[in-house]
């Protein structure tokens, strides 16, 4: 039995090249998700050929030139080394996404099986592990990251991990919900008279039936991950130099403010360009969601 | 209201509970530090026999739930020992930084909600038009910008390089000088607003509207009142209500975002001396902090919990 029987729908390759299609437009109808979208595409493409871009290697000092202007040698000017800025920036980029996108997968990784498996069994297993998950939820997230940080040696591996496991409960609750609400439906009920294992009807039949809101949710808290990600790095317990990043450039740019306006500027718009595109990007997700489930 | 009062005692029950699993939670991660208080107090040059002198004097070893039962015990005398690094006792120290942390958190809290309710309330009469459009392109933006990001640039633009008038950090206590006092409070509050008003704002927003289309609010208005007293009489109560659950939320999330902002303008609150005792690897001081921080958070969401049950009528107390 293939896992997609269960929807009404009859569905073939046909049938899902039109969905695809049909939630393109879908996405690019809405305000946020447009925006959203044009803001991480060039994001993506330009950290992604980051090598290829940058002009200069972003670790290269050049004490003969420092706090420089944009001009043609250096386009968005030198820090307090010499480095090239646009280099640093454009591969900043890449640490940034790096710890959003890898925290985010990790807590995914923690959160789903575990809300899954909560929602699914319900009673005493889904009593514990959520309990385990509210102890999580308990802290404020970036004073959680910290603590984590507290036992490990502070890293972009280190941050990653930290920030995966406060994210994951998030995901856990959105998972368990989204469990919940499907478990008691026809497809569920059918599989189990079937005899199918608890496994498969878990990964195989509830799982691409709860795709939205989770992916909504993990759009959403890439976002927050990139911040969370950046603030540590600028407290000097995230990403270690001489690795560029972004938090880290800002938190240098503070103590030489009056040096160079270029130093703040760069790194800023970089990031927060980067987290209004996934906050945009995840709100129009959300609205198409809820305007999909009122019709 | 019988039953109000027993949801209220019981959600106090749960939030009491939560503690005692935090403050379990930090002494456990405190325990897991490589090298343990009586090596860090002793620093690289302590041989073994005078660690190991150290950890019976501390009393390091002995069980993890007797060092953890005296730890609290501790905290509920009074008596949490002395700061590894800054030597003088924890109590004291927690003490005088939540004080000021809590001028920082309030101060902003009250701000926020000055400004995010009137900008929420004009959004939702004005929904759909330009104003609109552009006060939710700007809260957009606005929390799309972290905290230490709009701090560094209120330095940048208030401190310094452009307009010289604030300083750009530090903390004078009110009782010294209360102008002082303000100056430096300003930029910090600033900061929190900034990254928090979008919630309240946006949260005002959507109760306004559904408050604006209800059958009582039409019937005022079919009424023949006038559209200020429509919504000032009779919008105003209802589409209120989930921006206060929101701005109770709201101060658990600043405690979070103390630690950063406390660290940028080099402000004496709490949120620094964790981060401070992070640094430092100051067990103590990095339980206590942590778990006062940790008090306050959970002490924010349990009053919106509390807050949106009562408010709501449509609610039931049930669980």
């Amino acid at each position: 039995m293939s896992g997609e029987t269960n929807t009404t729908d009859e569905i073939g390759p046909h049938r899902y090249r039109n969905r695809v299609i049909s939630f393109t437009l879908l996405l690019l109808a809405n305000r946020n998700a447009k925006i959203g979208i044009g803001l991480l595409i060039p994001i993506f493409t330009i950290t992604i050929f980051a090598p290829i871009l940058a002009t200069q290697d972003p670790t290269a000092t050049n004490y003969g030139q420092t706090f420089a202007p944009p001009m043609l040698d250096h386009l968005f000017g030198t820090d307090q080394y010499g480095r090239d800025l646009f280099s640093r920036t454009v591969y900043g980029g890449r640490t940034s996404l790096f710890v959003g996108l890898a925290s985010v997968a990790l807590a995914v990784a923690i959160g789903l099986p575990v809300g899954m498996f909560a929602g699914y069994y319900s009673g005493r297993a889904d009593e514990i592990l959520m309990r385990a998950m509210d102890v999580l939820m308990t802290f404020p997230p970036i004073l959680l990251a910290l603590l984590f940080l507290v036992i490990l040696t502070p890293s972009m591996n280190a941050a990653v991990l930290a920030i995966g496991i406060v994210f994951s409960p998030r995901i856990a609750r959105v998972a368990r919900a989204s469990t919940l609400s499907v478990r008691d439906e026809e497809f569920v009920q059918a599989c189990q008279q079937r005899g199918e294992s608890s496994k498969y009807i878990i990964f195989y039949e509830i799982l691409p039936n709860i795709r939205g809101p989770i992916v909504i949710e993990a759009t959403i808290r890439v976002g927050y991950g990139i911040m969370i990600g950046a603030a540590l790095s600028f407290l000097g317990l995230g990403v270690q130099p001489p690795t560029p990043d972004w938090g880290y450039m800002i938190s240098i740019a503070r103590n030489e403010i009056h040096n160079s306006v270029w130093m703040l500027l760069w790194p800023s718009i970089g990031l927060s360009a980067t987290i209004l595109g996934f906050n945009l990007l995840g709100d129009g997700l959300g609205d198409i969601m809820s305007t999909e489930y009122e019709e | 209201m019988f039953k109000l009062i027993e949801y209220a005692l019981k959600r106090t029950g749960y939030a009491i509970m939560t503690l005692a699993i935090v403050s379990l939670v930090i002494f456990a991660f405190t325990q897991f530090l490589p090298g343990n208080a009586a090596e860090l107090s002793l620093g690289p040059f302590g041989t073994e026999e005078s660690i190991a002198a150290e950890e019976e004097a501390l009393g390091l070893d002995r069980p993890f739930y007797i060092q953890y039962f005296d730890w609290l015990s501790g905290i509920v005398t009074g008596n949490m020992g002395n700061s590894l690094y800054w030597n003088v006792p924890v109590g004291e120290l927690v003490f005088y930084r939540s004080i000021n942390s809590l001028y920082l958190a309030l101060t902003s809290l009250l701000f926020m909600t000055a400004v995010s309710l009137p900008l929420g309330v004009l959004a939702a009469t004005r929904e759909g038009d330009k104003s609109d459009t552009i006060l939710s392109v700007v809260s957009d933006v606005a929390i799309s910008i972290p905290d230490f990001v709009w701090a560094t640039l209120l330095i940048f633009m208030f401190a310094g390089s452009i307009f010289n008038v604030l300083p750009s950090g530090g903390f004078v206590p009110p009782t010294e000088d209360i102008i002082e006092f303000w100056r430096h409070l300003l930029l910090p509050v600033l900061t929190l607003t900034l990254v928090t008003a979008a919630h309240v704002i946006r949260q005002t927003r959507r109760g306004m509207i559904e408050a604006l289309n209800s059958d009582y609010v039409r019937l005022a208005r079919l009424k023949g009142l006038d559209n200020n007293r429509v919504v000032i009489k009779h919008a105003l109560r209802n589409g209120l209500l989930p921006a206060i659950t929101v701005i109770s939320f709201t101060f658990g999330w600043m405690m979070g975002g103390l630690v950063i902002v406390e660290e940028v303008f080099a402000y004496p609150g709490l949120g620094r001396l964790a981060v401070n005792a992070i640094q430092n690897r100051d067990i103590p001081v990095i339980q206590t902090s942590i778990l006062v921080l940790s008090t306050a958070y959970i002490f924010g969401n349990t009053v919106a919990d509390i807050l949106y049950t009562v408010l709501d009528p449509r609610i039931e107390y049930g669980d």
